[in-house]
């Protein structure tokens, strides 16, 4: 019977795509010739570390692919070769090689080993090449690399001429290390390219052979550590263990004298150390023996020893565990819990009002106190699901970086409201619209340099990326300094497609609107990149299912800006109530433009449209709800009851209502979840007194109309 | 998985002792282990192990010093030797002094 270790494939994955995000970042970061030794050493880490769990589930051509890119890295960071524009594009593209790999692999798909292969050779060439940039015949880079290596002698020589920080490490498995995907042996082998490690290995509480678990580590150690590294690095080796080893780290030597006192902190440890569980088994270890073992482990030849040690002491309390990963089930199954108490209270109220006497008021005091509490326990569960949308962002950079490249464009990204907060389903919806808009920004918004420089504008151009909240929702801007749209061209384009009648009048607006329709382009040739006509109105479609809007404004020669508004969230909606027949349903307040009483006879048949009736200056049909949900009807006459004018994906019409309930935020459950889609309704929710209520779904509900009068017409 | 022979020979250890195979790697050495004498073990074709299988060696270790028996290595791949020093355990394994 062998260990099952599926059940961490998906924090493995998880926690490896987020290293590859911050490799990404680090080598975005990383200049050609002059590399940043600390941005070397955090792409050589992750890389170790995926080499590391990949190499412990058998993930074999993802560990082979990633000791390629490490033994190449090692090479970088001793100097012995320097960063070229092959090395460097070649890094990069080594990150999209991995994530493929493993996006692969966590799908249990054949993964294409082309790309991984021409990569592994070609890594494997430069390195076999030796320390000179062979790879390109470039002098300027011959004279970086030996400067640079001759540096790394200097440093080296520096570095043993003065002391190096010692650190003493003392760390302890606990029961649950290994199972997580956790390798002692793969964190010291880290430790040790750090510098010069000493190892005592603690077995005493080692059981007997019999009682041994063999997923469970009984041991602990004592370390010291002679590096130049900084702090941070030492921490980042145990990173991954957080939580489930006893861990303290702390100087052995005094400190530089400027630098402030180092505080002895333990860091990254769970748990502090006094209290937490031993592993150990009941009984004792007779048989281990309790002597400690100690060994000296060379460093790694390749790893240099940067001269100056780093201050760390203000560091101690940094890394301490603040975070936790939870599953986003785990959270939404709470955010249900947390819907269900709402009813429960809503109908605790309403039964409390029926009371009456001495005790009455105080329940319905106690009951009012308990919606608060609620209604703050809801809110701060929906915060649980806000995450940042830079996490979205981040991915631009390399995005405008390889397309403006490909491109002879001169692009600068300009990133902006990263720590704006967003729900997490809807974040993760937003990427491919937003990956779309940003590439048509580069590919059909900014001009080639030349162009700029003639039209009077800088040569490099600029794509900015802005997030906000604004009044309960959230806006995403997308905006760039390019030409703007052609009002002209896109009349004469949408005419050419036969989109649009060639003698329509249309407002700056409406036309503006048309790059949305299906179909539409204005390239005069396609790339890859964009200009296929299969976009824009595919990121609309997005977004609207979002419960989103997508606006744009542009000015000739000046630039476009794409402004997308989204909801906070997808769990919960503000709803207004209303009444029809004996029924209750909510609509979305997005989407109520006003609510108004017609006089009689205001409404009017329009042949093949049905009933209209006048709202500033258009005509809007009218929806009856009883009719659309065949529920029967408490007002058959419009100037009875109320029009609620409503709008979805910018189409109106006025719904009959026989009247308002009030305003809720209500918990929506899919109704594809828990019955089956239903068009015009987006999902239900359980009122007060524990009734059904559905959620319209305006758009689609105008759409259901409009197919029905056809149909009627027909 | 580590696959236990005829006494007469050296307990061959597998490319791979690592957790993912540690379960079933006690049970073929606690099999494997109903002999006499020292017991002779041969570690050079270890491609990789980690702190999982060294733990269990250990433990193996121990369990025959009880007896007053010892763990005997006719081969040591540069994996587990180097795997062994790393963690600060080649001499309770008996690798400092194994060819």
């Amino acid at each position: 019977m062998s260990l099952d270790l599926d059940q961490f494939h998906a924090t493995f994955f998880e926690e490896s795509f987020e290293a590859l995000d911050s490799m990404e970042a680090a080598l975005l970061r990383l200049d050609v010739g002059t590399p940043d030794a600390e941005t070397i050493n955090t792409i050589f880490r992750v890389a170790h570390s995926i080499k590391g769990g990949a190499g412990m589930f058998g993930f074999n051509d993802i560990a082979s692919f990633t000791h390629t890119l490490e033994t190449l890295l090692d090479e970088l960071r001793a100097g012995r070769m320097t960063v070229t524009v092959q090395i460097s594009d070649g890094l990069l593209q080594s990150v999209d090689v991995l994530r493929a790999m493993m996006q692969a692999t966590q799908k249990g798909q054949p993964f294409d080993p082309v790309n991984a292969n021409a990569l592994q050779t070609m890594f494997k060439d430069l390195v076999a090449a030796g320390s000179a940039p062979a790879a390109e015949d470039d002098l300027e880079a011959l004279f970086d690399s030996l400067s640079n290596a001759a540096n790394a002698e200097n440093e080296r020589k520096l570095a043993a001429a003065t002391a190096t920080p010692r650190w003493h490490i003392r760390f302890r498995a606990l029961p649950e290390l290994l199972n997580r995907g956790n390798d002692p042996l793969r964190m010291f082998e880290e430790l040790a390219m750090l510098g010069t490690l000493e190892v005592r290995c603690d077995l005493s509480r080692m059981p007997s052979f019999d009682e041994i678990d063999p997923a469970v580590c009984y041991l602990a150690w004592e370390l010291e550590l002679e590096t130049g590294a900084k702090r941070d690095a030492i921490d980042s080796v145990f990173e991954w263990a957080e939580g489930d080893c006893e861990l303290e780290i702390r100087r052995m030597d005094p400190p530089a004298p400027e630098a402030p006192a180092p505080v002895p902190a333990p860091v990254v440890a769970a748990s502090p150390v006094a209290a937490a569980p031993a592993p150990a088994p009941e009984t004792p270890a007779p048989a281990a023996a309790p002597a400690p073992a100690a060994v000296s482990v060379p460093a790694t030849p390749a790893a240099p020893a940067p001269a100056a040690p780093a201050p760390d002491a203000p560091r101690a309390a940094v890394n301490e565990s603040n975070s936790i990963r939870v599953a986003i089930e785990k959270i939404d199954e709470l955010l249900n819990t947390v819907g269900e108490i709402v009813i429960t209270q809503s109908m605790l109220s309403q039964l409390a009002a029926r009371f009456e006497g001495v005790h009455a008021d105080r329940l319905r005091s106690g009951l009012a106190q308990l919606e608060g509490n609620i209604r703050e326990l809801q809110e701060s569960v929906m915060r649980v699901r806000m995450l940042p949308v830079g996490s979205v962002f981040s991915r631009f950079p390399r995005l405008v970086r390889d397309v403006s490249n490909r491109l002879g464009k001169q692009i600068r990204l300009q990133i902006t409201g990263e720590q704006t907060e967003l729900d997490k389903t809807v974040l993760e919806k937003i990427g491919d619209p937003l990956v779309h808009l940003v590439r048509n920004s580069i590919d059909h918004g900014i001009e080639m340099p030349d162009a700029r420089v003639a039209a009077g504008k800088p040569a490099e151009g600029t794509v900015h990326l802005n997030a906000f909240h604004k009044g309960g929702a959230i806006t995403l801007e997308v905006s760039d300094d390019g030409k703007g749209l052609d009002r002209t061209k896109l009349f004469a384009k949408a005419v050419e497609k036969g989109l649009i009648d060639p003698n329509a009048q249309l407002t700056d607006d409406q036309i503006h609107d048309l790059i949305f329709l299906p179909g539409f382009s204005t390239a005069a040739t396609t790339t890859d990149l964009s200009g296929r006509g299969v976009g824009m109105d595919v990121v609309r479609r997005n977004i609207k299912e979002l419960g989103g809007n997508i606006e744009l404004k542009t000015e000739l020669g000046k630039g476009t800006k794409f402004s997308i508004t989204l909801p906070l969230t997808l769990a919960i909606v503000d709803g207004q109530s209303v009444a029809v027949g004996n029924e209750t349903y909510i609509v979305p307040l997005v989407t109520i433009i006003e609510s108004l009483q017609l006089k009689p006879g205001a409404a009017s048949q329009l042949v093949g449209h049905g009933e209209v009736f006048s709202f500033r200056g258009d005509y809007l049909p009218v929806i009856r709800l009883h009719e659309m949900f065949g529920v029967p009807a408490r007002r058959e006459e419009l100037h009875e009851g109320l029009i609620m004018v409503v709008e979805g994906d910018g189409k109106r019409a006025g719904l009959f209502i026989d009247e308002l309930l009030g305003q809720q935020q209500v918990v929506i459950k899919s109704m594809e979840t828990n019955y089956a889609r239903i068009d015009g309704v987006g999902g239900a929710t359980i009122l007060g007194e524990g009734t059904v209520a559905l959620i319209l779904d305006v758009p689609g509900l105008i759409r259901l109309a409009a197919e029905r009068q056809v149909r009627k017409v027909a | 998985m580590p696959v236990a022979e005829a006494m007469s020979s050296p307990f061959p250890l597998d490319k791979q002792c690592t957790v993912r195979e540690a379960e079933a790697f006690k049970l073929v050495l606690a099999a494997a282990e109903d002999s006499s004498g020292d017991f002779v073990i041969d570690g050079s074709a270890v491609e990789r192990i980690d702190t999982a299988g060294l733990q269990l060696l250990l433990g193996f270790a121990a369990r025959l010093k009880l007896t007053e028996r010892r763990l005997v290595w006719q081969g040591v791949s540069p994996a587990l030797r180097q795997g062994a020093a790393q963690l600060g355990l080649a001499d309770a394994l008996g690798l400092a002094e194994a060819a």
